[in-house]
């Protein structure tokens, strides 16, 4: 075999064994998500939490679509959903039953997204696109329980083209390009200020990116590389089409890139879902280091893996999702952002929109901490979530004042979207704030409970940054009540509404009240 | 042979008929599909953002707790008809027994999904229902004159022991705590339990307004007698001995009490699934030793032959630990109908038990017209214009003074209505009043406001009717 053949493949092709490992490094990257948000599963999903299935049903921008995480708000019925997704990740990973495991871990992804949007990032937008072409691929061909059991798949070729493949890698296109053209502001393509105003957000990042912060001159040039290696990634994508070269320096280039970004910049889980995304990419060449096929290919035509050839249906569904694609990354570019009414029954049910604007179209300059005021009624001022007095000088690490990246984003939303729900989320936040402080402190009588955002905006490069105290929301003792009970302390049985069973110890029935 | 042998011994206090099992499948089936099909016309009233009880509401409120609700995803008719097909479709598959213990496990989920989306329209009947799906889920219904048995897919489950146990055992207790907890003035000091239940014009028909007619001693004699009956009952399930007699004398005691009450009250379904369910208490000695009339027997001839007999899928250690967990939630069943006595001795439960008895659907209390008779009203819904003009919008139902009263919409109706009467399902009174008003033909508007109200006799502690009194439940915009 000449080496100009062998360093040539299918347009748009996979290894079989790379979708192997992509299936499971993305079912091991939603089991650590899943993990990681059981952390805080009242909090953000139940409803005596911060945004209650109340307050989720009474806000402006719930999309007209069937809610899963709606079905409980009790802590059991939410774990009992969680055990479900989790299971299905499981077998996702192993390979067992993985298209009906990859169908209902992404329909729980997408539910659990719809459930609380606030707390979300590009993260969770990349693992959902990502999951939605699982069920097209034949992911469980090499390195899986149902492969075990079918020996004869051995046989297989290790390149695989279908519509399918081409889809997903077009997403891969769609996503560094689109990463990369949003990003038009004047900090990245002029100034080349954006690294200096994106590490200062003190709120994302790490002490090394605090420290690369300091030095403005160095962080200029290295904005336009950041933004050329998206295009470089978006361009390599499509050569690694052609040429096995080029998808070696796509992997390593995109892997590399994220380890970067991970390094400066706290994004939660982003940066495992992206590298365990780009596994699907994992050079061939590599990859015959470790497991060569002893097998001469064959062509098989029955008890072939699971969607490793696809009906007509599914090949045009995945065609037309190929073209969606195309059509919600256009319309994600600013003026153009209003999705034309066509597109929505298909955006609404299969949920693939998406904008890949990360720091863009400028990177953010608003900053500033959080804190929970409490004032008891001798007086004493405390910070109710550091258990000190309240910090009014910046914190050395703001972005370690959080649990993680869900409190995050969810901190972020109340002060950075701007619609009216917002008023009722810090109000959520600041009650449950006041019933989780007075669940830790019984002994403590408080006067007044305030929710600040110590506000900072970036200053342009040698000024000098201001910090002003903006109250999100505020609970007077005299006022208050208007909070739900915490626990089960305000649940009912309603169980036997049939008969009259509220009796006075006479046995009458009592007359009713307004 | 194996069967033959089983068939010659007596049936044991903890073991249930395959046949008799078979036969209970088929009911539960089909009594899933008619509580469907009975509130089918309502589903936007009862089910939707539209109707009388709104998501946002619901939730609110803390009544949708404990339980995963799949009717809550959406506001919509079509969520609400998708799940309910698909409910419908489980309950066909239990029918035929296709899958049984998938069928089973769904049809109890799917079940009590519906029931949480609205609770105020549940009665007894519902609940029962919901219990009896959770007991089969631990017996091999699948056995016998089933899909399954031809297609010899072994079931999960077994006939005898803990699991059959806890079916006679839940049986039991539901007439047991019935009788316990008519224990008020009413029913058992001054025996008039009987007579105001047959009056009250909430459950009562036309024969019940009759049968208040017959002499107070009657009546007093009757309502003892109920009492007694329910005792009885629920005594003769948990006897050890004679079970074969004992079983089917009770079967056809059950029988013959609902239908009576089916005849009498107006009360949904429940009379039915009362009626029905206790079948699958028919003891083996009914099917095989001329017990059972000639087309059962018969039937049992020509179904006998769709398979060879099954045995557990479980094994050893999968038994040990089902059979802990049926210990739990029989000992929660107890725990819960000994707590709940409204005027007397009740025994606080921990918050763990509670919290488990209520995320397994356990929670249950007997406390069926009891311990006070439903009341003596009627429910008004008024329409004041703005010039303070009043039209009836509805009045009903029909009492035995006033039998041209209208009478409730539907059985569900009538359940969230009485519902509406107590403070603390206030919540559904505004949506209620609302949505009666838009269906006789009277939406509100912006010129009149709606009053919705009932007017009631309580009685005395001498036993006597009270001067009528007015009960304002809802005024719009007051």
């Amino acid at each position: 075999m000449d080496n100009a053949k062998e360093s040539r493949v299918p347009a748009f092709s996979l290894d079989l064994r790379a979708l192997a490992l992509w299936r499971i490094g993305i079912g091991a990257v939603v089991l650590l998500d899943i993990v990681l948000r059981l952390r805080d599963l009242h909090v953000f999903y139940g409803d005596y939490g911060v945004l209650s299935r109340e307050l989720f049903l009474k806000q402006s921008w719930q999309p007209p679509v069937y809610h899963l995480f709606l079905s409980s708000g009790s802590t059991g019925g939410l774990l009992a959903l969680f055990a479900v997704w989790a299971a299905a990740a499981f077998c996702l990973m192993v390979g067992y039953k993985a298209r009906w495991a990859a169908l209902i871990t992404w329909y729980f992804a997408v539910s659990i997204q719809l459930r609380n949007p606030m707390v979300l990032d590009g993260g969770d937008d990349l693992v959902r696109v990502l999951l939605f072409w699982m069920p097209f691929l034949p992911i469980t061909a090499r390195w899986s329980w149902e492969a075990r059991q079918n020996p004869q798949w051995r046989q297989l070729p290790e390149t695989y083209r279908s519509v399918a493949s081409i889809g997903l890698v077009l997403q891969y296109f769609l996503f560094y390009l689109f990463a990369a053209l949003l990003k038009n502001g004047e900090d990245w393509i002029k100034t080349g200020d954006a690294l200096y105003y994106t590490l200062s957000v003190d709120q994302f990042t790490t002490s090394f990116g605090r420290f690369l912060s300091q030095y403005p001159d160095l962080l200029r040039p290295a904005t336009f590389m950041a933004l050329g290696l998206e295009y470089t990634l978006a361009i390599t994508l499509l050569l690694g089409g052609r040429w096995t070269w080029a998808r070696t320096a796509f992997f390593c280039l995109g892997v590399g890139f994220h380890l970067a970004i991970a390094s400066m910049l706290k994004f939660g889980v982003f940066m495992p879902i992206a590298i365990a995304g780009l596994l699907v990419f994992f050079p061939s060449r590599w990859l015959d280091r470790w497991s060569r096929p002893e097998i001469e290919p064959e062509v098989l035509t029955e008890n072939l893996p699971t969607a490793y050839r696809l009906g007509w249906p599914l090949k045009a569904f995945a065609a037309i999702m190929s073209a969606m694609l195309i059509v919600f990354n256009v319309y994600s570019i600013q003026h153009v952002h209003k999705i034309p009414q066509w597109t929505r029954p298909v955006m609404e049910w299969t949920y693939e929109q998406q904008h890949w604007h990360f720091f863009a179209p400028v990177a953010l300059r608003e900053d500033g901490w959080y804190i929970f005021e409490v004032t008891l009624e001798d007086g004493t001022v405390l910070d109710g979530w550091e258990n000190g007095p309240p910090e009014n000088v910046k914190p050395l690490s703001v972005s370690s004042r959080f649990p993680n990246q869900r409190w995050r984003r969810w901190m972020q939303n109340l002060t950075q979207i701007d619609i009216p729900d917002k008023e009722s989320w810090r109000s959520s936040t600041l009650a449950w704030a006041v019933r989780h402080w007075k669940a830790a402190n019984p002994d403590k009588r408080a006067q007044v409970f305030r929710l600040l955002f110590m506000r900072e905006v970036t200053p342009d490069l040698g000024k000098a940054g201001v910090v002003e105290t903006v109250v999100l929301a505020e609970q007077n003792k005299e006022r208050s009540g208007s909070s739900r009970v915490s626990g089960d302390g305000g649940k009912k049985q309603a169980k036997d509404a049939g008969v009259p069973h509220h009796v006075d110890s006479d046995g009458h029935p009592q007359g009713p009240g307004l | 042979m194996e069967e033959a042998v089983g068939e010659a011994q007596e049936t044991r206090w903890a073991e249930l008929d395959p046949r008799s099992l078979a036969l209970f499948r088929v009911m539960l089936g089909v009594l899933v599909l008619l509580t469907l099909l009975s509130s089918v016309g309502d589903w936007t009233a009862f089910f939707t953002d539209a109707g009388v009880l709104p998501r946002d509401v619901l939730v609110g409120s803390g009544f949708a707790d404990a339980w995963l609700c799949f009717h809550l995803g959406s506001g919509g008719l079509a969520t609400q008809v998708v799940l309910n097909t698909l409910l419908g479709a489980l309950a066909c598959g239990l029918i035929l027994g296709w899958r049984t213990w998938w069928m089973t496990l769904g049809c109890w989920v799917l079940l009590n999904s519906l029931q949480v989306r609205n609770p105020f329209i549940c009665d007894r009947g519902d609940l029962e229902l919901s219990l009896m799906l959770f007991w089969a889920l631990f017996l091999p219904l699948g056995q016998r004159w089933s899909l399954d048995q031809r297609a010899n897919r072994p079931p999960l489950g077994q006939a005898q022991g803990l699991a059959a146990a806890a079916l006679v055992l839940q049986f039991a207790q539901i007439y047991l705590f019935a009788a316990y907890l008519k224990n008020g003035p009413f029913w058992l000091a001054r025996g008039d339990g009987l007579e105001y239940s047959l009056l009250s014009p909430l459950f009562g028909t036309t024969l019940s307004f009759e049968l208040a007619k017959l002499s107070p001693q009657l009546l007093y004699i009757g309502n003892y007698l109920v009492l007694a009956g329910e005792l009885f009952v629920g005594l003769l399930l948990l006897s050890p001995w004679f079970v074969s007699m004992t079983r089917t004398f009770a079967v056809a005691l059950l029988l013959g009490f609902h239908l009576c009450i089916a005849a009498v009250f107006q009360l949904g379904l429940f009379p039915w699934i009362g009626a029905l369910l206790p079948l699958v208490l028919l003891p083996k000695e009914f099917w095989v030793d001329g017990w059972g009339v000639g087309p059962a027997k018969s039937l049992s001839k020509r179904l006998e032959g769709f398979g060879p007999q099954m045995s557990e899928r479980l094994g050893r250690w999968g038994i040990g630990a089902r059979n802990v967990f049926l210990t739990v939630c029989i000992s929660l069943t107890l725990l819960c109908n000994f707590a709940f006595r409204p005027n007397g001795f009740a025994f606080e439960r921990s918050d763990a038990i509670l919290f488990l008895t209520d995320t397994l659907r356990l929670t249950q209390h007997w406390e069926l017209f009891s311990p006070a008779p439903p009341y003596q009203g009627t429910f008004k819904l008024l329409k004041v214009g703005a010039s303070g003009e009043t039209s009836t919008i509805f009045e009903g139902p029909p009492t035995p003074e006033r039998p041209s009263l209208a009478s409730f919409p539907s059985h569900r109706w009538r359940m969230i209505m009485v519902a509406s009467l107590f403070p603390d399902y206030a919540l559904v009174r505004p949506g209620l009043a609302r949505l009666l008003a838009r269906r006789e033909g009277s939406p509100p508007s912006d010129h009149s406001t709606l009053e919705y109200k009932f007017e009631v006799r309580l009685v005395g502690s001498d036993g006597k009717l009270e001067a009528p009194q007015v009960w304002p439940l809802w005024r719009q915009n007051g």
